[in-house]
């Protein structure tokens, strides 16, 4: 095979262009915006700052900095500490490490709804009898990765220019966001050659991208060669702003070029629709649990929430890790207690802000699986092999609320399996157990936060099921209030509204317990609703 | 006796498509009744209006003396369906699949169960993801008729299956209606209606265009003819119920003539002398193909040697 394994890349390419660009367009222009509102804020609170204080800008920032260097929970959400005393570096430790995810995010879903998702509904096959060769439809997919991310970066580049950083940073803060965005649609392309199915090699994806943002964060706050490990910690080692380093870009590039290297020669080696892992048979006849409402959807939904909980172990163990660094922040500098004792603190309130952070961020990232749990029945409503089921003798209700009784239980489960993964390993690293009970509660106490989004979640699968993918707005709402709700000075009243982060003080904190209430009740209703809302509609495929 | 299946005057719309408009089904215990009608007609939807599935928005329906939609869950007892597309899950065997439709629904005979996997020569142990379309529709197949059903509805079940395995599904019918159970098939497969069914409705575009016995239904249409008498026959040219009468010669001609009016036509051609006579019965296509006609014209798809395919004003 030689040119010709690329025959009608062209047409591919535009036929991906075509039916993504209202979703590629939203995307690059939401990330963008995020990336573009930074600077407009940041450089608001600073000027008002130095306004107030009679300071400059630049001593403000130097004054911040030094804050921000002993802060672990804000370096474990953001990034490295680098060149915080500049805007353009202080720019990028705000936009930070969860963005880069998003963006990591959005190239894992390019590749696996352009792959894998193609080959499963058959279309891949009209595709590969036209006369297509077998390495086009990557081509062609990596050419729009190509091209998005390359527009993120210029993207990203213009609005840094804009605000006046210098041009040779910038482009490369760009370069280094659009890198980001290729190493994971490079890793992407591998797993869904391995996996037969989109779900099993998206989840592989974000299972990578889960461990790299973690991996990076411990080795963020511990300062050490833990971030080698992770593609975001190599991004962000980029340091434009500082001592820019270049090894990040020559392990980069390097990775993608093997991956896609990989990907290509373990495409000719499976047939259209297989994947490389062979599949078992299965059992002549069921278990008599699964002819059964929530025997059923416990079979369909076990290995998705299993694999949630054992994220959330690890999650919350890579954070428990690093929490004894936290204290030793304080212990190793007798400035920084005065600072914090000054400022009413002690070195446990930093403890118990580091925690508090941490659990609001798993709250944030569980939110995804439970999210992710709820709308089973919308995929097996798509399919058609929930219409099967309901013409079974089996209720509307049971059938629904079996599902919707998996993805409730689900939410403490991820959360106590993160505070558990917390525990153990900030014991094991400071020899021995400090307040788990605290930590435990803390971990519960946001449950009807995931509760309240999964109500949401419900209500609009219930009442019209294209409307039910809005819960992911919702989530997208969620996540930009909690990560970005402070730098952004929205109001109060719209921090209230977020169920994480702003409404749970704990451990440490008074717990407004007004804020639990109100989460249980919209939780409640939403469930309620969306069911007796299920009873009433049509059941369709189309 | 009460139907097995009674609609009338049944609405159904999807936003500004009317996907079912005023549609009449009636099915009598221990039928086998034939659904036919285009693509896009309103089969599936009507199907699915009978399963609960989807919510009238006027008219009435009852299966086997009760509301699909209320009583739904009680009924699934008593029907197997077999939907148009079977979707299986990827993770599930074939045989978990059975067991799971069979025993939410109404039942599974257990020694049923093995004949039909032997009969319809299914491996049972393979998952959902890696089955054939033909296989997919077996696996259903099989749940449906492994139970105690006492009516079935089948959308298009033999789509995918190879002639040996829609053999077996037909026998499979077969025994089903020795045992007093009621069939609702939709079908493009017009040898399986004609060799299961002994009765069929026609619908087109959410209404029922026809509705009765196979006989009945050929009695609507036309037969060919081809006869030659003793006498000149110009003059049948004009009879009542002839048409596209194309003389030959003074002796001979070829005509078409309403199943109605058979008996009159006949007798004025046996006053004529008849040396010869060939004649040909509507085709059970000629007779779908009347009725699936857009706006009752034509089709290019009929037949020219015959006048099967005539216009809607030609019906007696
Ligand atoms: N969920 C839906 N939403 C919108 N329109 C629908 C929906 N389901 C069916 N329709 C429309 O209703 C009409 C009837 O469709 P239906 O599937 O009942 O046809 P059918 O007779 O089963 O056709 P076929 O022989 O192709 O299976 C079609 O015009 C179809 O587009
Ligand atoms: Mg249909």
């Amino acid at each position: 095979m030689t040119a010709n394994g690329f025959a009608g890349t062209g047409q591919l390419l535009r036929l991906i262009l075509r039916l993504d660009r209202i979703k590629l367009a939203l995307w690059l222009l939401g990330l963008l915006a995020v990336i573009a509102v930074t600077p407009i804020s940041l450089r608001a609170i600073v000027d008002a700052e130095a306004e107030a204080d009679g300071t400059t800008a630049e001593q403000v920032l130097a004054e911040q900095a030094a804050l921000i260097e002993t802060n672990g929970a804000s370096i474990a959400l953001q990034g490295p500490p680098d060149a915080l005393d500049t805007f353009g570096g202080r720019y990028a430790f705000e936009i930070g490490a969860f963005t880069l995810a998003v963006v990591a995010l959005m190239n894992i879903l390019l590749i696996a709804r352009h792959t894998r998702a193609e080959e499963e509904s058959g279309r891949a096959e009209l595709v590969r009898a036209a006369a297509v060769g077998p390495w086009s439809a990557l081509a062609a997919v990596g050419s729009v990765a190509l091209i998005t991310n390359g527009l993120l970066g210029l993207g990203t580049s213009a609005v840094f220019i804009a605000d006046g950083r210098p041009v040779d940073r910038s482009l490369l803060y760009g370069a280094s966001v659009a890198l980001c965005g290729l190493l994971f649609a490079a890793l992407s392309l591998i797993w869904v050659q391995v996996f037969e199915y989109g779900r099993a090699a998206t989840g592989m994806s974000l299972a990578v991208l889960g461990a790299s943002f973690a991996l990076r964060a411990v080795g963020d706050v511990q300062d050490n060669w833990l971030i080698l490990l992770s593609p975001l910690g190599w991004v962000q080692a980029v340091d434009a702003f500082g001592d820019p380093a270049v090894w990040p870009f020559v392990l980069s590039l390097a990775a993608v070029v093997v991956t896609v290297a990989v990907a290509i020669a373990l495409v000719v080696r499976r047939d259209v629709g297989a994947g490389l892992i062979e599949q078992r048979p299965g059992p002549p006849q069921a278990d008599p649990t699964l002819p059964h409402p929530l025997g059923l959807a416990w079979r369909l939904q076990r290995s998705t929430l299993l694999w949630w909980t054992v994220g959330a172990v690890a999650l919350g163990a890579l954070y428990g890790s690093v929490i004894s660094s936290i204290d030793d922040f304080v212990e190793d500098s007798e400035a920084m207690r005065e600072v914090l004792e000054g400022l009413g603190m002690s070195g446990d309130a930093l403890r118990d802000g580091f925690i508090t952070v941490i659990l609001s961020l798993i709250a944030l990232i569980t939110t995804a699986g439970v999210i992710q749990s709820l709308l089973r029945p919308r995929s097996e409503e798509v399919s058609g092999r929930a219409e099967a089921v309901l013409a079974c003798s089996i209720s509307r209700r049971a059938w629904l609320g079996s599902h919707v009784l998996l993805s409730l239980a689900a939410a403490p489960s991820f959360m106590l399996a993160a505070a558990v993964g917390l525990s153990i390993t900030d014991a094991l690293v400071a020899g021995g157990f400090t307040d788990v009970g605290a930590t435990l509660a803390a971990a519960l106490v946001r449950v009807p936060a995931l509760w309240a989004v999964a109500g949401i979640g419900v209500l609009l699968y219930g009442w019209v099921r294209r409307f039910s993918l809005g819960v992911w707005a919702v989530f997208a709402g969620v996540a930009i209030v909690f990560l970005f709700g402070d730098l952004l000075r929205l109001p109060d009243a719209v921090l209230n509204l977020s169920p994480i982060g702003h409404v749970t003080h704990l451990p440490g904190g008074d717990q407004g317990w007004l804020s639990v209430v109100v989460l249980c009740g919209v939780a409640l209703l939403g469930w309620a609703a969306g069911i007796a809302l299920f009873d009433r509609r049509d059941i369709t495929d189309a | 006796m009460t139907a097995a299946i009674h609609v009338e005057d049944l609405v159904k719309t999807f936003g500004p498509v009317r996907a079912l408009d005023g549609l009449d089904l009636r099915v009598e215990p221990g039928q086998v009744m034939g659904f036919l009608g285009p693509n896009g007609s309103g089969k599936s939807t009507t199907i699915r209006v009978l399963m609960g599935l989807l919510r009238r928005d006027a008219g009435q329906a009852t299966v086997l003396g009760q509301d699909p939609w209320h009583d739904a869950v009680e009924l699934h007892r008593r029907i197997a369906y077999v939907p148009g597309d079977v979707n299986l899950w990827p993770g599930l065997s074939g045989g978990e699949i059975i067991d799971l439709l069979g025993r939410l629904g109404p039942g599974l005979d257990q020694g049923r169960r093995a004949e039909m996997i032997e009969r319809f020569d299914l491996d049972p142990t393979k998952k959902g993801r890696t089955y054939s379309k033909g296989n997919r529709q077996k696996v259903a197949l099989i749940a449906a008729l492994s139970g105690h059903a006492e009516l079935f509805v089948f959308d298009e079940p033999t789509s995918g299956l190879d002639p040996l395995m829609e053999t077996v599904f037909q026998e499979a019918v077969g025994e089903m209606l020795s045992e007093g159970k009621t069939v609702l098939l939709s079908s493009h497969i017009l040898a399986e209606v004609e060799s299961l069914c002994d009765q069929v409705t026609i619908i087109r575009e959410g209404r029922t265009v026809e509705a009765g016995t196979l006989a009945e239904l050929r009695h609507l249409t036309r037969t060919s003819v081809d006869v030659t008498t003793t006498r000149p026959l110009a003059a049948m040219g004009a009879v009542d119920g002839v048409s596209d009468f194309l003389a030959h010669d003074e002796h001979r001609a070829t005509f078409a003539v309403a199943n109605a009016d058979l008996p009159v036509v006949m007798s004025r051609l046996a006053g004529l002398g008849i040396e010869a006579i060939e004649s040909q019965p509507p085709t059970l296509e000629e007779l779908f193909m009347r009725h699936y006609a857009v706006d009752g014209s034509d089709r290019s798809a009929a037949p020219p040697d015959t006048a099967a395919a005539g216009s809607a004003g030609d019906r007696p």
